[in-house]
């Protein structure tokens, strides 16, 4: 259930991302070409039924998050979700200028925000904030593209759509960003002209009134955000205070490995550079970190809800855990690896329809290289 | 050691591929670049330089004034001392330049933030910096596209162990492949969309310095990721542990960084504004810190490495050659530079080359010796399974499975003379590429191409040619030398050692002959390498070579006993017609053969007498020492004896010797009884014969004909006796004396007879 409301709310925000990226491409044409479209392609999220949908998704997803953070047993044991996590909690200070502007400070002048006067601030007169927009920019579709992605690699049809579903991740925010460099250019261009600056003299002067304001609510609700994550990142550690007994985890084509209780199967061996393919990022979707459980079965903690789930979806046989899901308590365990660290999504997918299954890598035991 | 010679390598390479050294590299180069970079052409200006030189008209006129410039640049050979006084005015001027620069490094900081301030608006600073992470984005996405299609099989070869070296090699070379394809979107992404760009002119020289500084950065990484892989054991081609490869990496992407960030910073100031002064001095501190860094990492090698060094000699040189060539480039003297540093790259690099290249032929060996093995155990195995199945033919399996053991040994052995005899002569040639590389580029440094030799009437360009030449020759001659020598060397070593008694095998001759190839090959090389030396210094050697033509023809015609002897004697080897060891005869003269010279043949005679032959006395030799030996004996026996017994006398006895632990297995052929062979007068004589191996007869013979000679007279079988039967007729009625007499007339009757017969 939290998965599912998790990548539903991504997507709707996805969705808008997409949109206001490709309004921002316009900009390599002109600035009016980018009102135009922006009227089509961010009008959906800018009416009284869009708006609302848009900002619970919004709020649903950071709780999300927040709530992953809290029950997530390590923060560092895997740099792409210490990352992912990291860069979904900046979203917010970073953004929140650009909303303040954009959607606070509309609602409260009554003026009717324009690309113009957004373009002018951002390349003439707070030239900082345009370099937090861009790296807000930057960040977003980095965390919401990963997100995406490790769902989709887990989905029946990814198989087919993978490669061709690579060039839009790239197109749509290079675009983007290349029609925010043309569009200031044109607009630092024309800065003289003052019937091209019209609307930003209108826009200038109705937020002369209210910018104390809003920036007071600002630095509040990064307080009030400041807080939040603290007391989060408190909960956890409360809950997870106390002793951990010793744990030792046998690869049977691998390393032995020795460490506190307190982290899956999965997460132990990354921590000590062991390959083990996770395709859906550890969310216990896709079962290609499946292990056999050849002794220890009674130092793993039982099946949860989700690995029960996966392990009937998949129907793998008995004896076997989510390497992901399993968490040792104490004692060793002995298992052995599915799946070739190696991997691919596709090649997991072929081997779930039951094709051929690839020959495993001669070498299985390797340790975690450099990986692009 | 070798550890600091990688590091020197690296370096040296990070000097060669940075912007700043490729300066350095031009002879006689200015100072620095120009000022004044000439705004970006627009696109229509390029456009119309495109159709033009679409033109052909153009292109003719083009190569024209190329060809002309040629020319020109031919006819103007400078003298030595002219060209001398012409680097040591640049020098000076270099030197002036330095000089000003230098007196602005304290104000350097200042001057940045100065220009930086004057020449760019805060708003203009900022929106720089919104376009330099827009455009690095741009690059980092497109590489990441890249990777999507290109990382799995990055991952496959990373995570892929091979063992031959050649796969190692095209590994890394796919990878190579593969990263510097990252690298080339990466350029895409940053430089290629930032140029699509109209932009004023001056204001994105600053983003293109970075980005150009971040895409060279890119390749020198791709660079040393292919040599040194820090991360990944089964790429590394060269033999440095995982430690040393990861630091040899980080420094040297350092040092570059601060290399390349500190020439973009420099070209950045003056396009902003700054004075050229002000470039260089950024530029100098930015050589100066990357020659502290390389020292600092050449020392940090040598205190980490693992095996304690006690010779501090090669950071010191190191350290030297690198402060050595920061001078040098100081002064502006780029080609001594490039000279000085190919030198010192010379030794490490050679190291280098030999270490990869023994490296290669280990591992292909124990790859050769694992899969050997490997079939082994299978083979053992497989009859482990025959052997638990019956547990009662347990020798007979223990015995078959001592053949593939034996089969393995050979197979190793093989291996290891194969790689024996081609391992020196691979180190051989490394070294000779590397060294022919050296002296090219020392050649292109001081302007003269060693390619184009002939055109160039320049003093160094001659002496380069003649030292060309000189190494060339040498270089081929050791080569050839070192070749054969191996190979003749491990030949001979492979021969079994000659066994007293033991008749030699066919290996004897080539003993004989491989001395004498492995001399004259010498003799040959030397000579000519010699000759080409001097032909090569100038010094006419046609004089030299028909003088000891006519000496030849005057020693030969002196000599020519000699020449038939050494000519005969290399025929007579060829025919194998004896071999040291062998037992032969010639005419009267016969003995074992103990020796063979380039002329002579030592006989030992039997009796210890030492014959010497010359090989052109030989007409016709019988050897004796060959396959196999017959011995036939024969016996007298009187008539009435019974052949029967005989025959089965002879078996028993071929039965025992046969038996006999010292001479049994000598045999060919059983002691043979062969019956009656002639009947005489007063006897018949039967014939024994055997085949035995050559020089085992004697021992056979003496004791074949004891034991016969013993078990006839057993048996009661004499040998027939030479007896004479006086009958006298009428005997009966002799008295004693008589009859004593007529024998005593009748003994010297036949003694006279026998005499007789014995003298006539």
């Amino acid at each position: 259930m939290i998965s599912r409301l998790r990548i539903i709310s991504g997507l709707l925000l996805f969705v808008f991302v997409i949109g206001h990226l490709l309004t921002l491409a316009f900009g390599l044409y002109s600035i009016s070409a980018m009102e135009t479209a922006g009227r089509f392609l961010m009008g959906p999220f800018s009416n009284p039924i869009g708006g609302p949908i848009l900002i619970v998704s919004f709020f649903v997803h950071a709780a999300l998050g927040l709530w992953t953070v809290y029950w997530r047993n390590s923060l560092f044991s895997n740099w792409a979700d210490t990352a992912q996590a990291a860069l979904g909690l900046a979203i917010v200070p970073l953004l929140l200028p650009h909303i303040m502007g954009t959607v606070v400070g509309p609602a409260m002048t009554g003026v009717h925000t324009n690309f113009k006067w957004v373009l002018a601030v951002y390349w003439m007169f707070v030239p900082h904030l345009g370099i937090q927009q861009v790296v807000a920019l930057i960040v977003i579709w980095v965390h919401a593209c990963y997100g995406l992605f490790l769902w989709m690699q887990v989905q029946k049809w990814w198989g087919r759509y993978a490669t061709i579903s690579y060039p839009f991740a790239v197109i749509v925010p290079v675009t983007a960003l290349l029609g925010f460099v043309e569009s200031g250019k044109i607009l630092i261009a024309n800065r003289g002209d003052p019937e091209f600056m019209a609307p930003v003299r209108e826009a200038a002067a109705a937020y002369g009134t209210v910018g104390a304001t809003l920036n007071n609510i600002q630095s509040q609700v990064l307080w009030w955000y400041a807080a939040l994550i603290a007391a989060v990142l408190l909960a956890r550690a409360v809950r997870l205070w106390g002793k951990r007994p010793k744990i030792t985890v046998t690869y049977t084509d691998g390393p032995t490995i020795e460490r506190t209780a307190g982290f899956s199967l999965l997460e132990t061996a990354q921590s000590m550079d062991t390959a083990h393919a996770a395709l859906c990022g550890a969310r216990g979707r896709c079962g290609s970190c499946a292990v056999r459980v050849l002794e220890g079965h009674e130092n793993l903690a039982p099946p949860g809800k989700t690995e029960a789930e996966t392990i009937a979806r998949r129907s793998l046989p008995e004896g076997v855990r989510l390497a992901c899901q399993a968490m040792p308590t104490g004692g060793p365990v002995t298992v052995e690896r599915l799946f070739a660290p190696t991997i691919s999504p596709v090649e997991y997918q072929e081997l779930l329809r039951g094709e051929d299954p690839p020959a495993r890598d001669p070498e299985p035991g390797l340790e975690r290289e450099e990986i692009a | 050691m070798i550890r600091l010679f990688f590091a020197l390598v690296f370096l040296g390479f990070l000097h060669t591929s940075t912007p700043l050294s490729a300066q350095m590299m031009l002879p006689g180069g200015t100072a620095t670049e120009t000022a004044e970079t000439p705004a970006e052409p627009s696109p229509n200006d390029i456009k119309e330089l495109a159709r033009l030189l679409a033109d052909p008209t153009v292109v003719n006129w083009l190569q024209q004034r190329a060809a002309g410039l040629g020319e020109d640049g031919a006819s103007t050979n400078l003298t030595f001392r002219e060209s001398i006084e012409l680097g040591l005015i640049q020098i000076q001027v270099r030197v002036q330049e330095v000089g000003a620069a230098l007196v602005l490094l304290p104000n350097i900081p200042s001057i940045v933030s100065t220009t930086w301030q004057e020449g760019l608006t805060p708003r203009e600073q900022l929106n720089f910096v919104v376009l330099l992470i827009i455009f690095v984005f741009v690059g980092v996405g497109l590489e990441w596209l890249y990777w999507r299609y290109a990382g799995y099989l990055r991952r496959r070869i990373e995570l892929t162990r091979s063992n031959r070296y050649i796969d190692k090699v095209r590994s890394a070379l796919t990878r190579l492949a593969l990263v510097s394809g990252g690298a080339v979107f990466f350029s895409l992404g940053t430089i290629g969309t930032f140029v699509i760009f109209d932009w004023p002119p001056n204001a994105e020289e600053f983003v293109l310095e970075l980005l150009f500084a971040l895409v060279m950065l890119r390749v020198v990484s791709a660079l040393a990721l292919f040599a040194l892989a820090p991360r990944i054991e089964a790429l590394r081609l060269v033999p440095l542990s995982r430690q040393d490869a990861r630091g040899l990496y980080l420094g040297v992407m350092l040092a570059s960084a601060v290399m390349l960030f500190g020439h973009g910073l420099a070209e950045t100031i003056v396009v902003l504004g700054a004075d050229e002064p002000a470039g260089l001095t950024i530029d100098i501190i930015a050589a100066a810190l990357t020659t502290v860094l390389a020292i600092l990492l050449l020392w940090l090698m040598h205190t980490r490495s693992e095996p304690k060094r006690l010779s501090i000699a090669a950071p010191v040189v190191g350290s030297l050659v690198l402060f050595m060539l920061f001078i040098f480039w100081l002064i502006g003297a780029y080609s001594a530079a490039g000279t000085l540093a190919v030198v010192a790259l010379l030794i490490p690099t050679e190291r280098l080359v030999r270490k990869t290249i023994e490296q290669a032929f280990e591992e292909s060996r124990a790859e050769a010796q694992s899969e050997q093995v490997s079939a082994d155990e299978t083979l053992a195995a497989a009859e482990e399974a025959g052997a638990e199945a019956e547990a009662v033919v347990e020798p007979d399996a223990a015995a078959e499975a001592e053949a593939p053991g034996e089969a393995e040994q050979e197979a190793i052995t093989n291996a290891e003379a194969i790689h024996g005899v081609y391992l020196p002569v691979a180190v051989r040639l490394g070294r000779f590429v590397v060294v022919v590389a050296a002296v090219v580029c020392i050649g292109l440094f001081w302007g003269v191409q060693p390619w184009n030799m002939s055109a160039t009437n320049s003093t160094p360009a001659q002496v380069v040619r003649v030292l060309i030449d000189i190494m060339v020759a040498f270089l081929i001659g050791d080569l050839i030398w070192t070749a054969t020598k191996t190979a003749i060397d491990r030949r001979m070593a492979s021969m079994p050692k000659l066994v007293p008694g033991m008749a030699p095998g066919p290996e004897a001759r080539m003993a004989t002959l491989l001395p004498l190839i492995k001399k004259v090959v010498l003799v040959t090389i030397l000579v000519m390498v010699g000759l080409i030396g001097l032909s090569s210094m100038g010094i006419n050697i046609t004089p030299l070579l028909a003088g000891a033509g006519v000496v030849g023809l005057a020693v030969g015609f002196g000599a020519q006993a000699l020449v038939r002897d050494i000519v005969s004697g290399v025929f007579f080897l060829i025919d194998d017609a004896f071999r040291v060891g062998e037992y032969i005869e010639m005419g009267d003269i016969r003995g074992t053969v103990e020796s063979m010279s380039i002329r002579s043949l030592q006989l030992r005679h039997h009796r210890g007498a030492v014959h010497t032959i010359p090989f052109g006395e030989l007409k016709s030799l019988t050897n004796y020492s060959r396959d196999w030996v017959m011995m036939k004996l024969e016996f007298r026996v009187p008539f009435d004896t019974d052949l029967k017994l005989a025959k089965k006398i002879v078996k028993k006895i071929d039965a025992e010797l046969q038996e006999n632990p010292e001479y049994g297995g000598n045999f060919l052929q059983p002691l043979k009884f062969q019956g009656v062979r002639r009947m005489e007068e007063f006897n018949m004589v039967v014939g024994v014969k055997f085949m035995t191996k050559p020089g085992g007869q004697w021992t056979i013979r003496r004791d074949a004909y004891q034991r016969i000679r013993d078990e006839f007279e057993k048996a009661g079988i004499n040998f027939a006796q030479r007896n004479v039967k006086v009958e006298v007729v009428g005997a009966d009625e002799l008295d004693e004396d008589t009859k004593e007499k007529a024998a005593a007339a009748a003994m010297d009757a036949i003694e006279q007879n026998v005499e007789g017969q014995a003298t006539g």
